[in-house]
């Protein structure tokens, strides 16, 4: 195993508002493999999105990089030049599926000149060349290729999202980020769409990072899993042990709240509280206000990130 | 999805129906009010009274020759102005009507007889109102047609420029600019503009109707009458353009912004297309249909003049005949410049729907 | 969890509190604190000029009476801090006098009021006037008015008396009471003692040795002197102003141009081409009437010679005798039974040469003066003195005395025509404006979310009939209805409320063109959230309509309507600025009649007339624009959702 596809070092997302600076992503480090995929999981607003816009440089503002640096086949990408990073990295290394594929399609365009335009533009094909390419794609995501002359509004949103995936896999990239692409799908097309992804990961070896809020599709397809808490990453190891032996009370949280179909009966847990405020996150440990094992050592100091045993991370006093 | 030539043709014979209908309708209340035919019975009156008065100045005449005579020109002049037709019988008002909506859809308005109204173009009444129109008419669109049309030609190439550069500096201007303008009456930065430049620096006349015979003439002189028109119009149009730039900026930015937060906006810079792609196809085209709009509406409005300001820089322009004809009363001529409105609104709206079906795929699927 | 309270206390805090959060939020936006701050300045403005505004004031802004003592047309007096000198506005009003004086055995008391007038820049004061109410003495029955003195002790020591005017009893008749108020004028001005106290003062003579040594001549020359400088003061200085220039240069000229001379001369020479070849004459008669011509011509023939060296004295005295031997030849010709038409030459001629000495004595043609006067500067001690015949005289009396010398700059904001006080007027626009703005405002606003509400909720007919109601209402073109409205308007209403009146209909008029746009959103907002589950869960639960409106629609309306009625605050004040600038007079004192008023006597070149108003209007438009905008982005995230 050489060096990782994509290596996230203590990256920090502030956004400058004018009612304080949002820290939405905290100093998270994260690592991604060839061949690998990587759950994020964690609440609305936990930051995933964040971290994902981080990835691919496109922080709204008033949001910017504020620390930390990534790295991507070995290329520090946070140094690079606008120019340069969309030349060589976008589409071409990392792409990205995005949330509500509604509208990430431009309304006055065919669908075949959209898939065809990633297609012209970095690999120089012609516009015969680009549009035969993109008919295999449809083909690839399951769509009639005779849906190239249609407009995105002649298509059902499964088949939107699908287009979007189709879109994300044009370049080949060695990296795909998925921002919820199942969110606001029904349920049979949102396990076509992880059939359609899992496929990918197989058959094409692409390194998937997705991010959900929904922990069982994550477990679906995800390698290794991170929890993410207010902006920050409390836990962090291969999916396997994170969901068998989850370490930290958060986790503990949310798994416990998913309702199972085969087991013992038991009560659901929920978390109480709510989520914090970004701006002025609780001191120390910033699950502390919800957690049942707060301690006073929680309130004052944030707690370090320690491997609690190979390949799992942890972020919590109760094993530091 | 029906061809789009068969939703064109539809939709222009649609368009031209109902402007018939509408010349029909005013024509009837026109006619039916009975406001037209007192015009048309005192033109009659001051006409015959003229020539009668001509001949009493020439010499002695006798009484029942001139009380002859005047019957004959009355029916004369009544056929004329289409209160009776060959046979001598009065034409009743439905068939007036008729007659009028006829002779409008051919743009023959008629004469009008009001001073104030003939005084714009600068002549004497009776005048032919096409006439009238006519040559009034290329006085506004040289102001403020020219004006609104490098305004959105200015907001359209300025306004993506300030929309991504949303919060700097050159965008807080902007919406000030704007604001301030919007808060401004435009006739009131005319006296502003006035005073500055016409009496402190001297640089521009005061009497702006003498720009009238260069209109006029201009094919006479080409050259020349230009210099001479852009000498008048320059206070005028600066004043205009100024004022309604603040409008189109900020318009044009606030559409823009709307496109620019559009998810496939992000997407579409997140597969690593460049900027001025960006721009052209993923801002300005989808854009473009609002944006076509309010350009080709407002020109289209343009045609009205502004009357108070144009009142304050005593143009001879639309706005000005439009107030005339208002206060005189003169309803031959509010009729015609009604009919012209809506005409070149209808026209509008038809040169609109082509083009809609041709930029908006969404459209033609109606 | 703390405890709710019931009842309508509570609810009144909870507004409060809303207001108070929600002006919090305006003021943390940038627009919105400026907006704040303008509308404060504003309703300051509109409450100063709401507590001092008087009903007379509104209907006689415009008449000149209000404005009588102040200047015209003149800009505001802080301009001479900023290096622009005029000459200085006084208006003064002395109630005792600085000097009593009385001669009990002259029968004579003089009371005297005082006042100093500097004047210290090159162009004199636009005019000067004094006002006095006298009270009638009496002494014994007898009733005694006095005699009003002007004089002015000028900065070169000159004192003049430009008026000199006894008060009329009048109808008065009781003792000690005040006598109608006496204004100097220029019919009453002394301008022929003005000008003899200059031309003494400054010794303008005649330069004797252009005029002459006869002493006739010299007083006629000194007549034509005296005649130009008093017609110069009449017309230049407009008589009064007389009091405040004095002559740099005051001298004539002797016009040298011979012209008519040697006309006359050829007529002259012609004559006696004409009599010499005459035949059918006796020769005594002949040769008389040739000498005399002959004797004419050298005359004339030395003057025109002579003229550049020539006194006045010299051209009168060949005038004279060459009338003299034409008067002889034309005698000889009688007798000679010259024929007429030679006679009639003859009598033209000597004509032609008295029309010439007339004019040498009674008009400039000959003698021309030459002047050139300039403003003097400096101190004018003007001393009213009020002098009656009696005997007794109190010490004090109960006389006003008012000194008004109309200068060249005046109060805050300068002055109109009639020398309106631009300041008062723009003053008392301010509460009439935000009157009209937000009455209009308001009440279209009111309208609207309530048709709209009621076209929305209950649809079927009556959404229908507000639907095309509003559709045709926007097909209307605006202005030009207000147009003919106004002008109507003007015609239709008379009396003491006409203007009051036109304002309404104003405002009826644009509620009516008003109501419409926001009538559509509030609709379209109320057909969506019609189909929110709450709603339909509130319907189940038994709430009538009525109860759905006011707490479900409404409140979510509400904050789209502020927005939307503070925006449209700006047009009404806009709308009736416009329609007055037009020239569609109401005769309020409004911003928009200022300037209308200043564009009917054409004066773009007046910019304290023009700049004021039209900031005004400009910046209370901007307040609302500003706040809307602010209210706006308060709004926006829920307009989201709808």
């Amino acid at each position: 195993m050489s060096e990782p596809l994509l290596q996230v070092k203590n990256v920090k997302t502030y956004f400058y508002t004018m009612r304080g600076v949002v820290k939405a992503v905290d100093d998270v480090s994260i690592e991604v493999n060839k061949g690998e995929s990587l759950g994020l999981a964690g609440e609305s607003g936990c930051g995933k999105s964040t971290l994902a816009f981080t990835i691919i440089r496109l922080v709204p503002p008033p949001g910017r990089i504020a620390g930390g640096s990534m790295f991507f086949q070995g290329v520090d990408i946070t140094k690079m030049s606008e120019e340069e990073f969309r030349k060589k990295i976008r589409w071409k290394g990392i792409s990205m599926i995005f949330q509500g594929a509604m509208n990430a399609l431009n309304p006055v365009y065919t669908v075949g000149d959209q898939l065809a335009e990633v297609l012209i533009l970095h690999k120089n094909y012609t516009k015969k060349e680009a549009l035969a390419e993109a008919a295999k794609l449809l083909q690839m995501v399951g769509i009639d290729p005779r849906r190239l002359k249609s407009y995105p509004f002649e298509l059902s949103g499964g088949m939107k999202q699908r287009v979007v995936i189709a879109m994300a896999l044009a370049l080949n990239p060695p990296l795909v980020i998925a921002d919820e692409p199942t969110t606001a799908l029904d349920v049979v097309v949102q396990a076509q769409i992880m059939n359609l992804l899992k496929k990918l990961k197989r058959e094409l070896g692409t390194s998937i990072i997705l991010i959900s809020h929904d922990l069982s599709l994550i477990a679906e397809l995800a390698d290794k899993t991170a929890i993410m808490y207010a902006g920050k990453i409390v836990e962090y190891g291969l999916s396997d042990n994170v969901y068998k032996t989850p370490k930290h009370p958060y986790t503990q949280g949310l798994l416990g709240s998913i309702p199972r179909l085969r087991g013992e009966i038991r009560d659901l847990t929920w978390i109480p509280g709510i989520p914090p405020d970004l701006i002025k996150p609780p001191p120390g440990c910033r699950f502390h206000p919800r957690c049942k094992y707060a301690t006073e050592k929680c309130k004052k100091q944030e707690p370090p990130i320690i491997e609690i045993e190979k390949g799992h991370y942890v972020a919590c006093w109760l094993y530091a | 999805m029906p061809r789009a030539e068969i939703v064109i043709l539809r939709r222009g014979i649609i368009l031209a129906v109902s402007f018939v209908i509408i010349v029909i309708v005013i024509a009837a209340i026109v006619e039916g009010s009975g406001y037209s035919m007192k015009i048309y019975e005192a033109l009659v009156r001051e006409a015959v009274n003229a020539e009668i008065m001509a001949l009493r100045r020439g010499g002695n005449i006798s009484e029942i020759y001139i009380t002859q005579l005047r019957e004959n020109l009355t029916k004369y002049y009544q056929k004329v102005y289409g209160l009776i037709d060959d046979q001598g019988n009065i034409i009743p008002p439905y068939m007036r009507m008729w007659n009028l909506a006829w002779r409008t859809l051919k743009f023959d308005f008629g004469k009008t007889g009001t001073y104030s109204v003939a005084n714009i173009v600068p002549t004497v009444p009776p005048v032919d109102v096409l006439y009238v129109i006519a040559s009034v008419l290329p006085r506004t669109i040289a102001v403020v047609t020219v004006g609104e049309l490098i305004a959105a030609l200015l907001g359209v190439k300025l306004g993506p420029r300030i929309a991504y550069r949303h919060g700097s500096l050159i965008d807080k201007f902007v919406v000030t600019y704007a604001a301030l303008m919007n808060a401004v009456p435009l006739w009131w930065l005319a006296m502003v503009f006035i005073y500055i430049f016409s009496y402190r620096l001297n640089w521009f006349p005061r009497n702006l109707r003498a720009v009238a015979p260069a209109f006029a003439n201009f094919w006479a002189n080409p050259l020349q009458n230009l210099i001479s028109i852009l000498y008048y119009i320059t206070l005028p149009l600066m004043v205009f353009l100024i004022w309604v730039l603040g409008g189109w900026l900020y318009g044009f930015r606030a559409m823009l912004l709307r496109v620019i937060r559009e998810d496939f906006v992000m997407a579409a810079k997140a597969r690593g297309i460049p900027e001025g792609d960006i721009t052209k196809k993923y801002v300005l085209r989808p854009s473009l249909a609002p944006v076509l709009t309010s350009i080709i509406l407002a020109l289209a409005g343009s045609i009205g003049g502004m009357i108070i300001t144009e009142s304050i820089f005593d143009w001879p322009g639309m706005g000005t005949l439009y107030y005339e004809a208002i206060t005189a009363p003169d309803p031959v001529v509010i009729m015609a410049l009604m009919v012209v409105y809506v005409l070149v609104y209808l026209a509008a709206r038809f040169i609109l729907e082509i083009l809609y079906i041709v930029i908006d795929p969404r459209v033609r699927a109606r | 969890m703390p405890s709710k309270k019931r009842g309508p206390e509570s609810r009144l805090i909870k507004f409060l509190r809303g207001v108070k959060t929600a002006i919090g939020e305006i003021w943390r936006e940038t627009p919105g604190k400026v907006g704040l701050f303008l509308l404060i300045f504003l309703v300051a403005l509109a409450v100063l000029a709401a507590v001092s505004i008087t009903p007379e004031f509104l209907r006689e802004w415009e008449s000149t009476s209000l404005w009588e003592d102040n200047p015209i047309v003149v800009p505001p007096c802080w301009i001479n801090k900023l290096g622009f000198k005029t000459p200085q506005t006084a208006q003064i009003y002395i109630y005792t006098p600085s000097i009593v004086s009385t001669n009990a055995t002259r029968k004579q008391a003089n009371y005297t009021y005082t006042y100093t007038y500097t004047l210290d820049t090159n162009t004199p004061p636009q005019d000067i006037y004094i006002k006095v109410k006298a009270p009638l003495l009496c002494e014994n029955e007898t009733l005694r008015n006095p005699l009003l003195l002007i004089s002015i002790e000028r900065p070169d020591g000159l004192v003049v008396i430009p008026w000199r005017i006894p008060l009329s009893i009048g109808n008065v008749t009781t003792c000690g009471a005040l006598l109608p108020e006496q204004k100097t004028t220029k019919e009453l001005f002394d301008i022929s003692g003005v000008v003899t106290s200059l031309m003494t003062h400054y010794n303008i003579s005649l330069p004797l040795e252009l005029i002459g040594e006869n002493k006739t001549y010299q007083t006629y020359a000194t007549a034509i002197l005296r005649s130009a400088i008093k017609s110069e003061l009449e017309n230049r200085y407009m008589t009064i102003l007389s009091l405040f220039v004095y002559p740099e240069y005051a001298s004539i000229t002797l016009n040298r141009d011979t012209s008519d001379l040697e006309a006359i001369r050829k007529s002259i020479l012609n004559l006696n081409d004409t009599i010499s070849s005459l035949t059918n004459i006796s020769e005594t008669y002949k040769i008389r009437i040739i000498n005399s011509l002959t004797l004419a011509y050298n005359n004339l023939t030395w003057l025109i010679e002579n003229i550049n060296t020539v006194t006045y004295t010299d051209y009168l005295n060949t005038l004279y005798n060459v009338s003299g031997e034409l008067a002889n030849a034309q005698k000889w010709a009688t007798l000679a039974k010259l024929p007429a038409d030679i006679r009639n030459t003859i009598g033209d001629v000597v004509g032609k040469v008295q029309k010439l000495i007339e004019a040498a004595i009674m008009t400039d043609k000959v003698v021309k003066p030459v002047l050139r006067f300039n403003t003097l500067q400096g101190d004018y001690r003007i001393n009213v003195t009020l002098t009656y015949v009696i005997r007794e005289a109190p010490e004090s009396i109960s006389a006003v005395v008012g000194i008004i010398v109309k200068g060249g700059c005046y109060g805050l904001l300068g002055t109109a025509d009639k020398g309106i006080d631009l300041a008062k007027v723009i003053l008392y626009g301010t509460p009439i404006a935000l009157a009209i703005g937000l009455v209009t405002a308001t009440t279209s606003v009111f309208i609207g979310v309530f048709a709209g509400i009621i076209s929305g909720y209950y649809g079927g007919f009556i959404d229908e009939f507000i639907q095309r109601t509003v559709d045709i209402l926007g097909n209307i073109p605006f202005l030009p209805v207000m147009i003919i409205i106004g002008s109507i308007a003007q015609t239709m209403f008379a009396g003491p409320m006409k203007s009051l009146y036109i304002i309404l209909l104003y405002m009826v008029i644009l509620i009516v063109f008003g109501w419409g746009g926001l009538a559509i959103t509030v609709r379209a907002m109320t057909l969506s959230i019609k189909e929110e589950p709450y709603i339909e869960a509130a319907r189940a639960l038994g709430a009538s309509n009525r109860r759905i409106i006011f707490k479900h629609i409404f409140p979510q309306v509400l904050m789209y309507a502020t927005a939307s009625l503070v925006f449209s605050v700006p047009n009404a004040i806009l709308t009736e600025a416009g329609l007055s600038v037009l020239g569609i007079r109401h005769g309020w004192p409004t911003w928009g009649s200022v300037l209308a008023s200043a564009r009917a006597e054409n004066r773009f070149d007046v910019w304290w007339w023009i700049f004021p108003p039209g900031i005004m209007i400009s910046l209370t438009s901007l307040t609302f624009v500003l706040l809307g905008l602010a209210i706006e982005r308060i709004v926006e995230p829920r307009l989201r959702t709808l």
